[in-house]
């Protein structure tokens, strides 16, 4: 038994780095022949100015402001989302309604909602407004999916025995969305954190990722702009991390 | 239960034009056709779940209780938690629903399992899960949509037994429809077989052996065996 | 032991390709150049190659491609990066900057000082008559860490009067925030969200004429308040990259350095001639140019040597408040061309 749990261990521990080494390695060579910091600086420098950023306590603030925002503006998707996902499902006509705006968000072009944003709204505000809309047709999608994979059958039980509503909703809607949602919610969750520091970048948000990425572009200082990128790469592993946690504690029944 | 004159139509097909069925209570008759003559439609009209024309005349108002062919139960929830989901809205007494869900656990033979997971159980214990809920429901008509559909003979006999040892408690009043005309023999106080399109009784009795001792004797089983088996031929 | 084999032997086909790569990177030319490109940024700085635009100035034995790019510093980087433009208008601090940024790989000078300050603080309340009646107010500027963000915060260093990058300032301090582009801020300023703003000529214009607002300050009479100058100080210049600086070609930036000395008088002389030849050639700042207008952009072209010192003097103060903002140190005497 021992033998095979560190066997299994190795195999996802071992792997995965060495993929992340030949990253690395592919960038230090790159780095090397281009020999000029302003283009691509070695991971070794952005790495340095990544743990001199940590000593600031300004680097902190915007990494927590960044985060802040993500959640902020990712939370009111997800409450509309859903809500609009279970009303939809619920309500045929609610759906055919929203169909076709749902679709206008998808379709309209990501740079229009950031420019028009920028111009509206407080440098503060823009970014989450922007990450809101963009990211609400993902997750509308994402949960209506969720919701058609409940088996019919099992609602018609409920029904027949006359289960109300809320423990229909605990016991059976959310449990069964549940995985699937929380998959939405993975890549929906990681892709609003990227398109709040580009609105930040925009906007120049105080306390924010973004706004010190926008400087050291100004500056030329491409070593520090990838030390706040692997930052932000890191943010988004993290809250990946969370997910997945939370996945397999309500997985238990599988 | 009677039902008079009904009418029932899907689309521009009559599944059922002024039919009529005496459904006796406390007793359990047992309804036999082909696939798709519209069985499932039958139940589903006495259950109120579809729109029909016609009547049905009761004598007592009615709350159901449904087995279906398929288990139908909560994968994320254990046994234990299946039966509550139904019952509790019903009996707000914890204690009591636990006592009642022990109970009816016991006498299906699988109270070894309250706490497992759907996924982990034989088709066979399954389906016993699902006769536990539809009698822990207090319910004054089980209907049952060819419950002992797919199972090997023996867990069906095995089952059959069962269910006869919880419905001896209180004997609901059962509707079941089915294809098997074993299981039919076996169970029914009384047997109804229905045919053509659209649907009408082409065979109805009491089964006099059933209602003393669902213990069959030879004779009385060929004799309607055989009766049953010409009704399906002249089909 | 196999999968140390394995391991080993991936990382060696990844490098492969990339030290083949190495080969392929063009070195040094050797041979003569004789395309050459001016590039000047969109807007004030456009003026300073109008005559050169509107005649096609060539000079024998080139071929000078003249450029307006459009695009903010963003272009201007990437038109450097890949040996797009020989001779170049940029803020005076990012020549420095690249200076620094650049050693070692290719070589840039400063040529000229073109522009002194054309940056105004505008605002709808023209009974603000000094910075002091800014406080608790939020002054909005184009861009963290460039110029007017830079020479602003000194001023008010200078005059100590207390600042905070926030969007809630308190009654003592005057709030500082960013926008990415003036095509952000304007309507802004114009609805009123934005209360005052710092802006180039020719946008200050735009929004005196159109949005109802006055010019409250000029940041080079600001300047010049607080260190004591009557220059204001050197906002952008000339720079000459890469091989163009060789000696074979001294005597082609001889001839750029009178050129453009006329150019400044012929734009005085000739606005609407500069205007129409501008927007033939792809300006995109339309206001209509007069001679105020072109007052106002301070372009005057000093040559390197005779700037020096002015130049000097500003990279110093910007190095004082951040030396990154000059690319980490003050560059030495060979960024001054020697004509």
């Amino acid at each position: 038994m021992k033998n095979i749990t560190s066997k299994v261990l190795l195999k996802n521990i071992l792997w995965p780095l060495v993929g992340l080494g030949i990253f690395l390695t592919t960038w230090y060579i790159a780095a090397s022949i281009i020999n000029l910091e302003m283009i691509l600086p070695s991971p070794v420098e952005s790495f340095r100015r990544l743990f001199l950023l940590f000593e600031k306590s300004y680097f902190w603030q915007a990494v927590l402001g960044t985060l802040t925002r993500s959640l902020i503006s990712f939370c009111i998707s997800f409450v509309i989302a859903s809500a609009l996902s279970i009303i939809s499902f619920v309500f045929e006509p609610i759906k055919k309604i929203l169909s076709p705006l749902v679709v206008l968000l998808r379709s309209v072009p990501t740079m229009s909602i950031i420019l028009i944003s920028l111009i509206w709204f407080k440098n503060a505000v823009a970014p989450m407004v922007i990450s809101a809309i963009i990211t609400f047709p993902i997750l509308y999608s994402g949960f209506s999916s969720s919701l058609q994979e409940i088996d019919p059958k099992i609602v018609e039980m409920s029904d027949f025995y006359r289960v109300p509503f809320f423990r229909k909703l605990f016991n059976l809607f959310l449990p069964y969305v549940g995985p699937s949602s929380l998959t939405t919610i993975q890549s929906g969750l990681s892709f609003n954190v990227k398109l709040i520091i580009a609105a930040e970048v925009l906007a120049s948000t105080t306390q924010s990722m973004g706004r010190y990425m926008q400087v050291s572009k100004v500056y030329l200082d491409t070593a520090e702009l990838l030390g706040w990128t692997i930052m932000a790469i890191l943010l988004s592993y993290f809250l990946e991390f969370v997910i997945v946690v939370i996945k397999r504690m309500i997985i238990r029944w599988k | 239960m009677y039902l008079k004159n009904i009418n029932k139509k899907y689309g521009n097909i009559d599944i059922f034009n002024n039919f009529n069925l005496f459904i006796p209570d406390n007793k359990i008759t047992i309804v036999l056709g082909d696939s798709g003559v519209g069985k499932t439609t039958l139940l589903n009209i006495i259950s109120h779940n579809t729109e029909f024309q016609g009547e049905i005349v009761d004598n007592i108002p009615r709350t159901f209780s449904a087995v279906f062919s398929e288990q139908r139960l909560l994968k994320n929830l254990t046994v234990y938690e299946n039966l509550d989901y139904i019952l509790k809205h019903r009996i707000q007494d914890k204690i009591e629903r636990r006592t009642l869900i022990s109970k009816k656990l016991e006498t299906l033979e699988i109270l070894d399992k309250i706490n497992d997971y759907p996924s982990t159980l034989s088709t066979g214990i399954g389906q016993r899960v699902a006769l536990a809920r539809a009698f822990l429901y207090p319910s004054n008509i089980i209907i049952m949509d060819e419950p002992f559909r797919g199972l090997d003979i023996g867990i069906k006999a095995r089952l059959i037994k069962l269910f006869y040892n919880m419905w001896m408690e209180e004997k609901q009043t059962v509707i079941m429809v089915t294809h098997d005309v074993n299981e039919a023999l076996l169970m029914a106080d009384k047997i109804v077989i229905i045919g053509n399109s659209p649907a009408m009784i082409k065979y109805e009795t009491s089964v006099i052996g059933a209602q003393n001792e669902r213990n069959l004797s030879e004779d009385i089983y060929k004799n309607y065996y055989s009766e049953i088996v010409s009704t399906f031929l002249q089909t | 032991m196999k999968k140390l084999v394995f391991i080993v032997s991936l990382l060696l086909i990844i490098s492969i390709p990339l030290i083949l790569l190495e080969g392929c990177i063009p070195k040094e030319e050797q041979s003569e150049i004789t395309e050459i490109n001016i590039s000047v940024p969109d807007g004030a700085p456009a003026l300073a190659i109008a005559k050169m635009l509107k005649e096609n100035s060539q000079f024998e034995g080139y071929n000078i491609s003249y450029s307006i790019i459009t695009g903010g510093s963003t272009a201007i980087n990437a038109a450097v990066n890949n040996n797009l433009v020989d001779i170049l208008i940029a803020p005076t601090n990012l020549g420095a900057i690249l200076y620094n940024r650049l050693k070692g790989s290719k070589d840039i000078k400063l040529i000229a000082n073109v522009f002194n300050s054309l940056l105004y603080i505008v605002g709808k309340d023209s009974s603000v008559e000094s910075l002091e009646q800014l406080k608790g107010k939020i002054v909005y500027t184009i861009g963290e860490g460039a110029t007017p963000d830079l020479t602003f915060q000194y001023i008010l260093d200078q005059k100590e009067i207390m600042y905070r990058v926030t969007d809630d300032p308190s009654d003592d301090e005057i709030g500082i925030q960013y926008e990415s582009d003036a095509s952000v801020l304007l309507p802004k300023l114009n609805s009123g969200l934005v209360e005052y703003a710092i802006l180039g000529e020719p946008a200050v214009t735009k929004t005196i004429n159109s949005f109802g607002c006055y010019e409250l300050f000029s940041l080079n009479d600001l300047w010049n308040e607080v260190t004591e100058t009557t220059e204001g100080f050197p906002q952008a210049s000339f720079f000459a990259i890469g091989d163009i600086l060789q000696p074979e070609h001294k005597d082609l930036l001889n001839w750029f350095d009178e050129n453009s000395m006329d150019n400044v008088d012929w734009v005085n002389n000739n606005p609407t001639l500069a205007q129409e030849t501008l927007e033939d050639n792809g300006w995109a700042t339309p206001v209509p140019l007069n001679t105020e207008l072109i007052s106002r952009c301070n372009m005057e072209y000093i040559s390197a040597e005779q700037a020096k010192n002015s130049i000097t003097s500003y990279l110093s103060v910007l190095f004082e408040m951040n030396p990154i903002s000059v690319g980490g140190s003050l560059p030495s005497d060979d960024f001054y061309y020697q004509g």
